[in-house]
């Protein structure tokens, strides 16, 4: 008799130890004393950026009044821009700096030639298969406005050109013509 | 001995494919990236302040930048137009100096050019701006006939505040809407069809190419123009939403203005297109923009309309419809309806009248039993009295009757 008492007192005692273990390692009182929380602040400034990628001449090779007019491939300007922003083209001439008096010109032998093509009525560009032609000026033009990127992928512009030759131009070699895309985000 | 000549000369054809191909082909193009693209100077008359632009090339050749500043305006309409340094009266391009004209940038790295902004003494308090760019040069190594050398610039606005000590030195940030705009459009609903009135056998053969867009009736283009003036003495960097409130549905729906900057004493026009619109619908519109009058402080500017959306084309539509089957069923009345002949007078009389309109005489030989006045044939009562009309034979009066 004696020793079953004793027994159950050994069970009663073994639980209660189990209780009380499980008790206090779930405890609230037990994890805050274990637990060290700290609180990081992650700061950062995103700054506006602008990607431009294009090819760096577009070639029409030999070219005759009879063969006119000539259109050249069609070629990508590719742009990644966080911010919305706007791209231009205009003709800045062969010396390829704007505000001169030969922006508007092609000249022969690579651009240090004395025979000149005028670029506003030889030279147009279309941003795709469907839209109009536009003549080639001086000014800039706008290609596209845009908005910024949704993504990380490049936004393209599809671009091609057109070159009209008369029976009047002078044949000389090498003609060459500069022009100037400008991004500038809005 | 033959196999092992023909491995070694393809192993070193790929070799000289994979190395050298890549050396024949033109010169790449440039691809170059600028951080940041927008920069904000504030500063005291006759202080000058520093910053640096990272330019980054991101191509496989070497790319040399060339860096140079010139003058700006922005039109209403979001379009830059360049000038000059010095052209505009708001210049600070003849301030500003770059610490490289020109840079040249291995592929994959980058380089460090610092502006500096020196603001002159005797200048009032105010907005000054210019932007900086940054030019890659094309080269081809080709020696066409005809040929297109390629520039590709990138534009850094640079805009700068500049106070003055003293009375005059006082920054106002300031601005308001001046018109809120709303142009609802719709797409048109018929595809494919062009009709030319010199051609008009074309124009027949082209209705087969025929398609019609249904959803385009129930789909407007809503697009909004706030109309932003800055009425202060320096620039505003401008952010806002449209709210848009369907007050028959209850509907609300937001849509995020464009963040830009607005020049002094410039107007700019923030739009925005509402996607999903309803296509009918009388709405609540609430613009709001915001800009920053101190580092902890900004204002709002908020404009409101009610305008409505009313689907005009579907309803043309359904009346067409509605007309042209008025129209078919009023044609199949016509037709059905018999012309009948006075026996008196033999003229022809429409409907089923009990008398000739003509002559006055009674168009029946039925007369009604209660009330004695003549009855319409086929009818089961009598029209004046209502006493049921039992059917007796009779002359047929229609077609029939003769002079």
């Amino acid at each position: 008799m004696k020793i079953k008492n004793k027994k159950k007192i050994y069970k009663k005692i073994i639980s209660l130890v189990l209780a009380l273990s499980v008790f206090i390692s779930f405890s609230p009182v037990t994890q805050a004393a274990t637990t060290d929380s700290k609180n990081h602040n992650v700061t950062f400034s995103l700054q506006s950026a602008v990607q431009l990628n294009t090819i760096p001449a577009v070639s029409f090779g030999n070219v005759d009044p009879s063969g006119s007019p000539y259109t050249s491939a069609e070629f990508v300007v590719q742009l990644k821009s966080n911010a919305n922003w706007t791209l231009k083209v205009k003709s800045i001439g062969p010396d390829g700096i704007a505000g001169n008096a030969d922006d508007n010109y092609f000249k022969d032998n690579n651009g240090s030639g004395s025979n000149t093509i005028t670029v506003n009525d030889h030279l147009e560009w279309s941003t795709s298969p469907y839209s109009a032609w536009n003549w080639m000026t001086t000014t800039d033009a706008t290609i596209k406005t845009g908005t910024k990127n949704s993504d990380n992928n490049w936004q393209d512009i599809l671009m091609k050109y057109r070159l009209t030759i008369n029976w009047s131009d002078q044949a000389a070699n090498n003609y060459l013509g500069v022009i100037q895309y400008t991004v500038t985000t809005l | 001995m033959e196999k092992k000549f023909l491995k070694i000369f393809l192993i070193l054809g790929i070799i000289f494919l994979y190395y050298l191909l890549p050396h024949l082909v033109l010169a790449q193009g440039f691809d170059f990236a600028v951080v940041p693209s927008k920069l904000d100077f504030e500063l005291s008359a006759g202080e000058n302040q520093s910053r640096s632009f990272k330019l980054y090339n991101k191509g496989v050749d070497p790319v040399t930048l060339y860096g140079y500043v010139e003058d700006y305006w922005i039109t209403p309409d979001n379009d830059f137009e360049y000038f000059p340094p010095g052209t505009k009266e708001y210049s600070s391009a003849k301030w500003i100096t770059l610490s490289k004209e020109k840079v040249i940038v291995q592929p994959g790295q980058y380089e460090e050019v610092t502006v500096t902004v020196n603001a002159p003494k005797n200048i009032e308090s105010g907005g000054y701006y210019a932007v900086v760019f940054f030019e890659a040069r094309g080269q081809s190594e080709e020696k066409a006939a005809a040929q297109l050398k390629i520039h590709g610039r990138v534009g850094v606005v640079i805009l700068t505040t500049v106070k003055r000590t003293g009375l005059e030195g006082e920054i106002l940030r300031k601005g308001e809407i001046k018109n809120l705009i709303v142009k609802t459009t719709w797409r048109p609903f018929i595809k494919n069809f062009s009709f030319d009135i010199k051609n008009i056998r074309q124009s027949l053969r082209n209705l087969k190419n025929i398609q019609f867009d249904f959803a385009a009736l129930f789909q407007p283009q809503v697009k909004t123009t706030t109309v932003f003036e800055n009425t202060g003495n320096t620039y505003l960097h401008c952010a806002g939403l449209d709210i848009l409130k369907n007050t028959l549905t209850g509907r609300e729906d937001e849509v995020k203005l464009p963040e830009m900057t607005v020049l002094d004493k410039s107007i700019r026009n923030f739009e925005a297109e509402w996607e999903n619109a309803p296509f009918l619908g009388r709405i609540y519109l609430k613009s709001i923009l915001a800009y920053k009058v101190s580092a902890d402080r900004q204002e709002e500017k908020v404009a409101e309309t009610v305008f409505w959306i009313i689907p005009w084309r579907l309803i043309i539509l359904i009346l067409i419809i509605l007309a042209i089957i008025l129209y078919i069923r009023r044609k199949l009345k016509k037709k059905t309806e018999k012309k009948s002949i006075c026996p008196h007078c033999g003229k022809k009389y429409k409907g089923n009248p009990s008398f000739c309109p003509h002559c006055g005489k009674p168009l029946s030989e039925n007369i009604c039993p209660a009330c004695k006045n003549p009855v319409p044939q086929n009818v089961k009562f009598c029209p004046n009295c209502g006493q049921k009309i039992e059917k007796t034979k009779q002359k047929p009066t229609k077609n029939k009757a003769k002079k």
